[in-house]
């Protein structure tokens, strides 16, 4: 025995080693939540957010900032105040400015004052693309969550519990910032994270507008101060300017690839389309990037921009997952992410 | 009557040179065999590395990782290469010293403490330098990242270091 150890005892040491190490980051990196910040309510009218740390320790960025910019051009007080009041509505079930008349809606559409949604399958290259049509009177009525309300890593749930617990009309699965380790994460107005991971990020402005920037060629606070409500930071941009801004051969093997894939565009001031493919089954094989790409061109879209896909793709319309979300082809289950994109109050 | 150890140790030198063996020659053929039994376990970790990645890359629905895929070169490259190259170098030259009479196996309990120690050491970084590419491979497929990736770079590396400076690394490529 003891010679045994004398032979073999260095390398038992390193085996044990890098089996303990390599157990630890990878429970680290895949299961240990950590929280770092719970949202608060954005107060517009103080133009401030305090951000709640829960682990000082854990600090990524958190900052406390500057909640919007001046008033954007072309926008009246009186609109500002509409989506002011619009703005504070949260899980409590508050609305909006004003009273919302009873909505119209059925199992593929959704209507009332400020809202417009019409779904839509399409058959892509032999893949079910879910399209949601989507106009909006109020442009407040477009906004992100997060799981649990918590900013943190590993903090995930399911799109469609993230979208009920929002009351969303309709959501699609976020940028999965809580995989990263990088990238700006700037939601309702909030800046939680503003370490540069390079990327092309998709800013939507308060006024419901969207714009393509790269981190690193501008900083987190700059784009707070130009008005940015809301920054996704995956990528990347789909279509811009009207034209198709991934190739073919970009981005080997993400952009080749035929996975699920979830995507957002704009169309005009008011006018979004929210794009979900299934993938990785029998029925749907999926899309490439580029195909992606030239699908929403072919909807209109002035601006494009690829968010998280793969299992994570998922569209819920009503409380109705509508997508048929797989991680690996087998089994039909939502994958837990760490936010959304939804439209509702 | 008591002998000395000089004496014992001048009474087996006689005896070997009587029979042909000559020990640093049989040094050698040690050092020579060992360094190949490594080279070899080098190359299966390189085999292990490649067929591993081939399939990890199979299941990831065409999103692949350099880490992943070149793996297996940290082994081949910094082992399996090199140690061959010492094996047969130290096997070399060796046949006019009638080491047939006591052939050496090459275990580690014939060869310098310091030759062992580097060599552990070295193969110690090798080892966590693979297995580092290997995790980050399985986290650029999933599309993550993790902070504790660079702690496989630092170690690694220092272990491939401490392996080299032990002796100088004269131990390993046998100028001692």
């Amino acid at each position: 025995m003891k010679n045994i150890w004398r032979q073999y005892g260095f390398v038992i040491a390193t085996a044990l080693f890098l089996t303990v190490f390599t157990g630890y980051a990878l429970l680290d990196t895949f299961v240990i939540p950590k929280s770092y910040a719970m949202v608060e309510e954005s107060d517009r009218e103080q133009d401030i957010v305090i951000v709640q740390k829960n682990d000082d320790s854990e600090n990524e960025g958190i900052a406390k900032e500057l909640g919007g910019a001046e008033e954007s051009d072309g926008t009246n007080e009186q609109d500002m105040a509409d989506k002011q009041k619009a703005s504070t509505g949260k899980k409590g079930g508050k609305r909006g400015s004003g009273e919302v008349s009873q909505p119209e809606s059925a199992a593929t559409t959704y209507k009332d004052d400020k809202i417009s949604i019409e779904l839509t399958e399409y058959q892509v290259n032999d893949t079910a693309v879910y399209v949601a049509d989507v106009w909006l009177n109020d442009a407040s009525c477009l906004k992100t969550a997060l799981a649990n309300d918590t900013y943190g890593k590993n903090v995930k749930e399911d799109t469609s519990e993230i979208a009920k617990e929002h009351q969303a009309i309709l959501a699609v699965n976020g940028d999965f910032y809580g995989a990263r380790n990088g990238g700006y994460v700037i939601r309702e107005g909030t800046l939680y994270r503003e370490s540069s991971s390079g990327s092309e990020d998709l800013v939507i402005y308060q006024d419901g507008s969207f714009g393509i920037i790269r981190e690193g060629e501008i900083s987190a606070r700059d784009l707070l101060e130009q008005g940015a409500w809301n920054v996704l930071s995956f990528g990347p941009a789909l279509v811009t300017g009207g034209e198709v801004a991934v190739k073919a051969g970009d981005e080997v093997g993400r952009a080749m690839a035929s996975n699920p894939r979830t995507a957002i565009g704009y169309v005009e001031e008011g006018h979004y389309v929210f794009v979900v493919s299934d993938g990785r089954t029998n029925e749907s094989e999926g899309l490439s990037l580029s195909e992606l790409a030239q699908f929403l061109k072919s909807l209109g879209v002035e601006t494009a921009y690829n968010l998280d896909g793969g299992g994570s793709s998922t569209m819920v319309f009503q409380d109705r997952v509508v997508n048929n979300p797989t991680t690996g082809g087998q089994r039909i289950a939502e994958r837990s992410v760490s936010d959304i994109v939804y439209v509702g109050y | 009557m008591t002998l000395s150890m000089s004496d014992i140790e001048m009474e087996r030198m006689h005896r070997e040179k009587k029979e042909g063996v000559d020990r640093r020659a049989m040094s050698r053929q040690n050092r020579g065999i060992y360094y190949l039994k490594l080279s070899r376990n080098d190359v299966m970790a390189t085999a292990f590395c490649a067929v591993f990645g081939c399939i990890y890359e199979s299941f990831s629905f065409g999103v692949y990782s350099y880490f992943m895929i070149y793996s297996f070169l940290i082994p081949l490259i910094l082992g399996g290469i090199p140690f061959l190259l010492l094996g047969l170098r130290f096997l070399g030259g060796t046949e006019s010293a009638g080491l047939d009479k006591k052939p050496g196996n090459g275990g580690a309990s014939q060869l310098s403490a310091s030759v062992l120690t580097a060599s552990r050491l070295w193969h110690a970084g090798i080892a966590t330098l693979t297995v580092g590419f290997l995790f980050k491979g399985v986290l650029s497929i999933y599309g993550t990242t993790s902070g504790l990736t660079k702690v496989y770079w630092i170690i690694g590396g220092m272990l491939l270091v401490a392996g080299l400076a032990f002796s100088g690394g004269k131990s390993l490529i046998g100028t001692e």
